[in-house]
C-alpha cells in the first residue's frame, strides 16, 4: 500500500486514525497494540507471505537485545556479532544472492541459476533500524523496552517502508507518552499540512518529471547533448521531490498519530560542499553510517590516511545498500572519492566563493546521479557521452517524443514544461523547504486553503487515464 | 485555535473541491462508467476501448443476443444494421489479436448467458506470426474494472475530467475531430471523415504493406487456437466474416506472395467453423476508395452492407452482387483457382 493511493488515503489512513484515537481515550495500551496491528497489515497488503519475515526479525533482535542491554550476561560481544551476522544476512540473501550469483558467473563462467527472490519491503530500513538498536543495547543505552513497543517502533507504518530510518531513542519515548494518545488540534494540523505539501511533492513534480527522464533514460543511444541534459535534469529533481516527498509525507503521518520523525532532507541542492550535502540529503541515513560505521572504525581519531579509508568505506556501504547493482556501488564510491579530495582541499589555503562552490557541488551530484539511475554502467557511460557532445548536437528531440506521448498529458505544451522544471529548479535551489515551513508554524485561512488545494491537486493526479495507442488497427 | 481553524477550513476546502470535481467527472462521465445522457456526454473520444466496453457490458447493458467481435475495422459497425431483435453488442476493440477471442467469448457468456450468437470478424494480417505470438486476454481488464474503487478513483481524477472537457466542448458543436473514431453514448462508433488524395491513401496502403505484409509468417497454431475459441462458444450460433481490404492493399497481399498464406487462412477457417462470410477480395466495393478511411478500414456503409449480407444472404437486396460470398469446403477449391489463374 503506498501513502500516495486512494486506498491508503480515504480507506486506511482514515480507519486507522479514527480507531486509534477512540481507543487511546479508554487505554494507552490497545491504542498501540492497535496501531502495531494496523502497520503489520499496512505492510502485509503488499505481499502477506513477508509479514512472518518483518515478525522474525523484530522477535529475533528484541530478544537479543534484550539480552544485550543486561551487562551481567556473557558473551556479549559475541551475540551482539551474531545479531549483526543476522540482520546483514537476512538483507545479503534477499537484496544481493542473485547479483553475487550473476558476477560469479560473470567471474568463472559459470552457469549458477539464480533465485530470482522478491525484494521484502523495507527489509533496507527495518534492518538497519536494528542493528542501530542491537549495537546501542550492547552499549548499554536501551531501556528495558517491550515487546510490542519495540514492534511498533520497527513496523510503525508512516516509516516503515522508505524511512526516515528512526533511531530508537527518538521514537520509544514517544510511544510512552500518555499525550501520544489524545488528540492534539496543533499536530494534527501540521501533519495535514506536511503530508499534503509531501504528497504534491511526489505526484505533483516527482511524477510529472519522471516521464521525461523514463523516456530519456529508455533511449540512451539516442541521446544528444540537449537531450540527455533535460532528461538527467528531470531525474535528478525527480528523485529529490519523489524521495523528500515521501518523507515529508511519513512526517506528516506521523504527526497525524502525535509523533513526531526525524528530518530526511535539508535543502540538499543548496549545499556548498559534499560534506554540506550528505548532511542535508537522506540525513537519517548519514546519521546512521557516521554513528554506527564511521565512528566503530576509528573516525578521524586515527590519522589521515585511516580516516579515508573510513570515508571511502562508508560510502562504498553506501552506494551497495542503495541496490544490487555495480552502478549503486560506482555511486557510492564517486562519493567517496569526492568526500577525500573535499577534505584534501578544505586543508588547503584556497577558498571558493560560495556560487562557485555550490555551482561544482550541484554539478557533481547531478552527474553522479546518472550513475545512479542508469540500468547498466554502459547506459550511464552512453549518457555521459551524449551530455558531452559525442552523439553530436540536436534539437529537444526527447521533450517532442514525449509531448506525443499521451502519458505525459499534462506536459503537453511548452508553458507547462516551463513552469514544471522552472518549479522544480526554483524551490530546489532558492526556497525555503517544506520542514523550514512546517517549523514556521503557518496556521492562516490562506495557509489552509492553500494546503487543501494541493492536496486535492495531488489526489485527482493519483489516477491516470492510461490510454490505448494503437486505436487503428 | 488557530490549529483547529486550519484542519476546519483545510477540510472544508478539500470536500468543496473534491466534490466539484466528482460532480463534473460524473455528469460528463468521458469514461462511460454511468447510463446517463446529456448535452455535454453526447459524444466520447476513446481512452481504451477495452476497458471502456468492458464497463459497459457489465453495468449498462440490460441483455445480449449477438455479440460482434474483432479488430478496429468492426468497431465501425452500426448495432442498429443489423435486426433488432438480434440485439448486436459491438464488443469489437483497436488492435484485437486473435489470441484474445477466447477470453473475449468467455467473458461475453459469462456476464451475459443469454446470448445466442456470435458473430466473428476476422482479419488476415492477424494470422501473421509476429501479431499473434503474444498471448492476450481480457483478465487485466476485468481485473481493473472490479476493483472496488475503481470508479471513485474516476471521479476523482483531474486527467478525467479533462477528457470530459474535450468530449463536452465536441458534444455541444455536435461534430468530432475529423479523422478519430469516437463513441455516440448508445455505443456506436462515429468518425468524421476528411477525404484524402488518391497519393495519401497510397501512401497509408504502403505503410499498412511495411508493417504486416513484408516479413509476413504464418502462425502455426491459429487453426487450433480458432477451435478452442469455437468450442467457447458452448454449441452457439457463430457467424464468421473477413474484414474487407481495399483493393489496392489486397493487390499488395498477392504481390508480396501470400496467396499460400491466404489461402491456408480460409481454409483453416472453413475447418474450424464450416463456413466463412468471405468479403476480402477484389470486388466494386473494395475498389471503390471512398468506402475506406486508409487502406483498410471501411466505412459505415461497407459495414451495413456486412451486416446485411450475414444476416439476409444473397437474399439482401441492397448489398453489391459481387461483395461477400459464403465460402465452404464445397466452394474454397474454386474461388481460390481464380488466384491461381
Amino acid at each position: 500500500m503506498l501513502f500516495n493511493s486512494y486506498l491508503f488515503i480515504f480507506v486506511f489512513l482514515p480507519i486507522t486514525f479514527i480507531l486509534f484515537y477512540a481507543i487511546g481515550a479508554r487505554s494507552n495500551r490497545w491504542a498501540r497494540f492497535f496501531l502495531l496491528f494496523a502497520s503489520f497489515v499496512f505492510y502485509g497488503y503488499w505481499n502477506p507471505s513477508y509479514v512472518p519475515l518483518l515478525l522474525v526479525s523484530i522477535v529475533v533482535n528484541f530478544t537479543l537485545g534484550t539480552y544485550l542491554s543486561n551487562e551481567a550476561r556473557r558473551g556479549r560481544k559475541v551475540w551482539l556479532t551474531v545479531g549483526i551476522a543476522f540482520n546483514v544476512g537476512l538483507i545479503a540473501y534477499f537484496k544481493y544472492y542473485d547479483f553475487f550469483i550473476d558476477n560469479v558467473n560473470v567471474l568463472f563462467g559459470l552457469d549458477l541459476p539464480m533465485k530470482e527472490l522478491l525484494l521484502p519491503l523495507a527489509i533496507s530500513f527495518y534492518t538497519f533500524q536494528q542493528i542501530a538498536y542491537l549495537v546501542d543495547s550492547y552499549r548499554l543505552e536501551t531501556k528495558g523496552y517491550d515487546l510490542f513497543r519495540y514492534g511498533l517502533f520497527v513496523s510503525f507504518f508512516p516509516q516503515l517502508i522508505a524511512g526516515p530510518i528512526v533511531h530508537h531513542g527518538h521514537v520509544m519515548p514517544q510511544f510512552e507518552r500518555s499525550s501520544t494518545y489524545r488528540m492534539q488540534a496543533k499536530s494534527i494540523a501540521s501533519g495535514l499540512f506536511i503530508f499534503s505539501l509531501g504528497l504534491f511533492k511526489k505526484v505533483g513534480i516527482a511524477d510529472a518529471l519522471a516521464r521525461y527522464a523514463s523516456e530519456g533514460y529508455r533511449l540512451v543511444d539516442r541521446l544528444t547533448v540537449l537531450d540527455s541534459w533535460l532528461t538527467t535534469t528531470a531525474y535528478t529533481f525527480q528523485i529529490y521531490f519523489d524521495f523528500s516527498g515521501y518523507s515529508d509525507m511519513a512526517i506528516g503521518l506521523g504527526l497525524l498519530f502525535n509523533i513526531r520523525l526525524p528530518q530526511n532532507f535539508n535543502s540538499p541542492f543548496q549545499a556548498v560542499s559534499i560534506q554540506d550535502f550528505w548532511r542535508r540529503w537522506h540525513m537519517t541515513l548519514s546519521q546512521f553510517l557516521t554513528k554506527y560505521i564511521y565512528f566503530p572504525l576509528g573516525g578521524s581519531r586515527k590519522g589521515v590516511s585511516r580516516t579515508y579509508v573510513n570515508i571511502f568505506l562508508v560510502f562504498l556501504i553506501s552506494g551497495i545498500w542503495h541496490g544490487a547493482a555495480w552502478t549503486f556501488v560506482i555511486w557510492g564510491v564517486l562519493h567517496g572519492v569526492a568526500s577525500i579530495i573535499y577534505r584534501i582541499w578544505s586543508k588547503g589555503p584556497i577558498r571558493l566563493p560560495k556560487w562557485a562552490a555550490w555551482f561544482v557541488t550541484f554539478s557533481f551530484i547531478h552527474l553522479s546521479f546518472v550513475m545512479f539511475r542508469a540500468k547498466s554502467v554502459a547506459d550511464a557511460l552512453a549518457v555521459y557521452g551524449a551530455m558531452f557532445g559525442l552523439n553530436g548536437y540536436d534539437s529537444l528531440d526527447v521533450v517532442a517524443s514525449m509531448n506525443r506521448n499521451p502519458v505525459g498529458y499534462a506536459l503537453e505544451s511548452p508553458f507547462l514544461f516551463v513552469l514544471l522544471f522552472g518549479t522544480a529548479i526554483g524551490v530546489s535551489f532558492f526556497a525555503s523547504n517544506s520542514i523550514d515551513w512546517l517549523r514556521r508554524e503557518k496556521r492562516s485561512i490562506g495557509w489552509a486553503v492553500g494546503t487543501a488545494v494541493l492536496f486535492v491537486y495531488a489526489v485527482g493526479h493519483l489516477q491516470q487515464v492510461s490510454e490505448f495507442l494503437y486505436f487503428n488497427f | 485555535m488557530y490549529s483547529r481553524r486550519f484542519i476546519v477550513v483545510f477540510f472544508m476546502t478539500s470536500m468543496l473541491l473534491v466534490a466539484g470535481l466528482a460532480f463534473w467527472n460524473y455528469t460528463l462521465d468521458p469514461l462511460g462508467h454511468y447510463a446517463h445522457t446529456n448535452d455535454w456526454n453526447r459524444m466520447q473520444s476513446v481512452v481504451d476501448e477495452r476497458e471502456q466496453k468492458i464497463v459497459r457490458l457489465r453495468d449498462h447493458t440490460e441483455s445480449v443476443g449477438t455479440a460482434l467481435i474483432g479488430s478496429s475495422r468492426v468497431t465501425y459497425m452500426q448495432t442498429d444494421d443489423f435486426p433488432p431483435e438480434w440485439n448486436v453488442f459491438n464488443f469489437a476493440v483497436a488492435n484485437y489479436s486473435m489470441r484474445e477471442y477466447h477470453s473475449y467469448v468467455l467473458y461475453m457468456i459469462e456476464q451475459h448467458p443469454e446470448v445466442e450468437r456470435f458473430i466473428l470478424g476476422v482479419d488476415f494480417f492477424k494470422a501473421n506470426e509476429a501479431q499473434a505470438e503474444t498471448p492476450q486476454s481480457i483478465d487485466n481488464y476485468v481485473e481493473k474494472v472490479e476493483d472496488p474503487l475503481y470508479k471513485l478513483r474516476h471521479l476523482l481524477s483531474f486527467p478525467v475530467a479533462r477528457y470530459g472537457w474535450t468530449n463536452a466542448r465536441w458534444s455541444l458543436k455536435g461534430e468530432t475531430p475529423p479523422n478519430e473514431r469516437w463513441y455516440e453514448r448508445g455505443g456506436d462508433a462515429i468518425t468524421t471523415r476528411v477525404e484524402q488524395t488518391e497519393d495519401e491513401f497510397l501512401s497509408l496502403v504502403e505503410t499498412f504493406e511495411q508493417s504486416f505484409y513484408t516479413d509476413f509468417s504464418y502462425y502455426e497454431p491459429y487453426a487450433s487456437i480458432m477451435k478452442k475459441v469455437n468450442d467457447a462458444t458452448e454449441g452457439r450460433e457463430t457467424i464468421v466474416f473477413t474484414t474487407p481490404v481495399s483493393a489496392a492493399l489486397f493487390d499488395r497481399l498477392l504481390a508480396n506472395d501470400l496467396l499460400p498464406a491466404y489461402e491456408r487462412w480460409l481454409r483453416e477457417l472453413i475447418d474450424v467453423y464450416g463456413g466463412v462470410w468471405h468479403f476480402m477480395d477484389d470486388n466494386s466495393v473494395t475498389r471503390n476508395r471512398s468506402h475506406y478511411m486508409d487502406g483498410h478500414h471501411y466505412d459505415e456503409t461497407v459495414g451495413r452492407w456486412i451486416a446485411h449480407r450475414l444476416v439476409d444472404g444473397y437474399e439482401a437486396s441492397d448489398v453489391p452482387n459481387d461483395f461477400g460470398i459464403y465460402l465452404d469446403a464445397t466452394t474454397i477449391d474454386e474461388y481460390i483457382a481464380r488466384f491461381k489463374k
